[in-house]
């Protein structure tokens, strides 16, 4: 468990999928704060993962004024693109290039290598109706990973 | 351009973006401990953050410009029209509101019976739609007529009969300022319906002033209303009591080379106490009809008559020329050619008493002005004189001249013990008029439609005839106004500017170009960049369309 000690001297944002568990996989609640809770800070590789999931499930084009953020892996997955996991890998892959190097265009040189991130790997991939699975991998500096669990809803 | 903006798709994205990065800069500088890079905080508060910072920050620096009466002038479609009107109250300055062309239209019908013209008829003339204010009977003798709007038919001497009406353009603008002559077609016209054409000028007719146009007077208005220097007597001239629609004014004083009156005395040099002021009261010159006695004076050996009438200065003060003769009565379209057109200074008390500026009535420095006067001699071509006596013969024919209007008005004002400049006299004159003639072809590839040629000559002659007293037309401004209504695809040719300048001795000077009009410098003809105006009427522009041949590739 996490202190005050923890976020000395680290930057902090919202912390904004709840329920993660490092131990077991849960469905993550994208939300700033669960019912009678009022939120939570996050930093350090929780930080760099939300970054991640973040903009990987930005749509492009969907911000205003910043159309040409964002990936289109969400749009891929709406289109029926996805008949194999093949299918799903080759999105995958496209849209985790490009958040690897908008992130890594951010970064700057005092950040702590647990909030750097070097890779974004989809592990393993399960399609099933209306429902498919991604295990992704994020690897920061530091050596430290965390696996999460996104389930998407999509039309196969 | 409003000031608020009303939707926030309107804003520029790099502003958007710039807002949002000076956010994060702010806050980072304010608490370190944020993370201000991407992440829910970025996207929740930043970035819809710099949105409306971003609206807030244009919009104050479009109230900013809009009160800056420097950016107004520069940039005058930014300026809001109210706060521009709110700055401009300031100098005294108010925007002029647009006015309808107003005339009147001589109706020829077939047959002499009664005939009435509604309220509210539509006549149509030049891509221009008039109506008539009121209705119109028109009686068989002048004893029928028992109201203002009731008119007697008088025959024409062709069969047909003759009445006048008055109309009014529906639109705003000086482009529905019909031409005497014009010809004019009738919605539901009567059964005996033969022709209807303007009687003489349209007059008045405005546009709307734009934000341009209003600042560029601001000077004006908060100038001293006296007859002082350059800027007040400007001011004084186009105050709302005076003639706040004159369209350029030029004057000539102490110094200048065109001022030949402070030259008279016996002393070589100029003794200053004069001021010749050249006013340009309309966009184009104004041709009224009058009814003339003519003297029959001689028969040329074509055995023609030369008939010889005079020109009052009090008939068209400061007129340029006599444009058509006809016998009266005559629907000719063409005139007798002018065989002479002798000017002389009439100098004899005016009525009123008012002041009569110093002219030597030996030279021409009052030529155009209103204290001019003309004998006009001309050859008749169709009238048999045989039987006439030279000398003692009269006939009477209906002349029209043209020149500009308000001459008489404002020497009325300048010279008006309560304006009068009490150390010199002011001599009002019509800009020596330069008649241009443009010519020119439009290039347009294949199957694209034609443009608008009316438009197109409405926006050539307004920019020609509002070009004030600058002694040079380029042929790019009358090209930069075409490419307004063309494509960009379509092309122009050179531009073929043909001039005449009727100096005020009575002799012509021709000019030609297709790159810069320029006007000489003539000061002792009293001809130069300061008292020359450019005249374009519509039917001088001559356009064709052309389809470039473009070969298949």
């Amino acid at each position: 468990m996490s202190t005050v000690n923890d976020y000395i001297g680290r930057k902090v944002d919202l912390w904004f999928f709840q329920s993660t568990d490092p131990d077991n996989d849960t469905q993550l609640q994208q939300t700033i704060a669960l019912p009678g809770e009022s939120g939570r800070i996050v930093t350090g590789v929780q930080k760099a993962a939300q970054r991640v999931v973040t903009e990987l499930l930005r749509e492009r084009g969907s911000t205003p004024f910043h159309e040409d953020e964002g990936t289109e892996l969400l749009l891929e997955a709406r289109s029926g693109q996805w008949q194999s996991p093949a299918d799903v890998l080759g999105s995958f892959a496209r849209a985790a290039l490009r958040v690897l190097n908008l992130l890594q265009a951010e970064e700057e040189d005092d950040d702590p290598d647990d909030e750097r991130v070097v890779s974004i790997e989809a592990v393993n991939v399960s399609l099933s109706p209306g429902t498919v699975r991604i295990d992704v991998q994020i690897l920061t500096r530091d050596g430290q990973d965390r696996t999460y669990i996104t389930p998407l809803t999509v039309s196969i | 351009m409003a000031i608020e903006i009303t939707a926030l798709s309107d804003l520029d994205t790099t502003s958007v973006r710039q807002a949002q990065v000076e956010l994060a800069q702010l806050m980072s500088e304010f608490n370190p401990s944020i993370d201000t890079k991407r992440g829910p905080l970025f996207d929740i508060l930043f970035r819809s953050e710099a949105v409306f910072a971003a609206k807030n920050s244009e919009e104050i620096n479009r109230l900013k410009r809009s009160q800056s009466l420097l950016e107004a002038v520069d940039d005058p479609d930014l300026a809001d029209d109210e706060i521009v009107d709110a700055a401009a109250s300031n100098f005294r300055v108010e925007r002029r509101s647009g006015s309808a062309a107003e005339g009147e239209i001589t109706i020829v019908v077939s047959t002499q019976t009664p005939v009435t013209i509604a309220s509210g008829a539509i006549f149509e003339a030049n891509g221009h739609q008039y109506t008539t204010e009121n209705s119109f009977s028109a009686k068989l003798s002048q004893a029928q007529v028992a109201s203002e709007n009731d008119r007697v038919l008088n025959p024409v001497g062709d069969g047909t009969f003759s009445f006048t009406i008055d109309v009014v353009a529906i639109t705003e603008g000086s482009a529905a300022q019909a031409p005497k002559d014009t010809l004019f077609s009738m919605q539901n016209p009567p059964l005996s319906f033969v022709k209807a054409f303007a009687a003489s000028d349209f007059s008045g007719g405005n546009n709307a002033e734009t934000n341009e146009d209003l600042l560029g007077r601001l000077l004006e208005g908060v100038a001293c209303k006296a007859l002082s220097g350059t800027s007040s007597m400007k001011a004084t001239l186009i105050d709302e009591d005076n003639f706040p629609d004159v369209i350029a004014s030029s004057i000539i004083g102490l110094g200048d080379k065109e001022m030949l009156r402070d030259q008279h005395s016996i002393f070589p040099g100029s003794l200053g106490g004069r001021i010749d002021w050249y006013v340009r009261t309309q966009q184009k010159p104004q041709r009224i009809a009058l009814t003339k006695t003519a003297t029959l004076v001689d028969v040329n050996e074509d055995g023609f008559g030369i008939w010889q009438f005079g020109v009052s200065r009090d008939d068209m003060p400061g007129f340029y020329d006599v444009s058509k003769i006809i016998l009266q009565g005559s629907s000719a379209e063409t005139g007798f050619a002018v065989t002479s057109d002798v000017r002389s200074a009439d100098l004899t008390a005016l009525s009123d008493g008012g002041l009569i500026p110093d002219i030597d009535p030996n030279t021409f420095e009052f030529v155009y002005s209103r204290f001019q006067s003309a004998v006009i001699q001309f050859e008749d071509t169709t009238t048999d004189v045989s039987s006439l006596t030279v000398g003692t013969s009269t006939q009477t024919y209906e002349v029209t001249l043209r020149g500009m209007p308000l001459i008489e008005d404002i020497q009325d004002l300048v010279s008006s013990r309560s304006v009068q400049n009490r150390a010199a006299d002011a001599l009002i004159k019509a800009p020596v008029p330069c008649d241009l003639s443009v010519s020119f072809d439009i290039l347009l590839k294949p199957g694209q439609s034609s443009p608008d040629l009316s438009q197109i000559k409405d926006d050539i002659v307004e920019l020609v005839n509002t070009y004030g007293f600058t002694g040079r037309l380029p042929a790019s401004a009358i090209s930069d106004a075409v490419h307004d209504s063309l494509s960009s695809s379509s092309y122009l040719s050179a531009i073929d500017i043909l001039a005449v300048i009727r100096r005020p001795d009575g002799t012509f000077r021709a000019l030609r170009t297709t790159e810069i009009l320029e006007i000489p410098e003539e000061p002792a003809k009293m001809v130069t960049a300061r008292t020359v105006g450019f005249i374009l009427d519509p039917e001088d522009v001559a356009i064709s369309i052309l389809t470039a041949d473009i070969p298949e590739v």
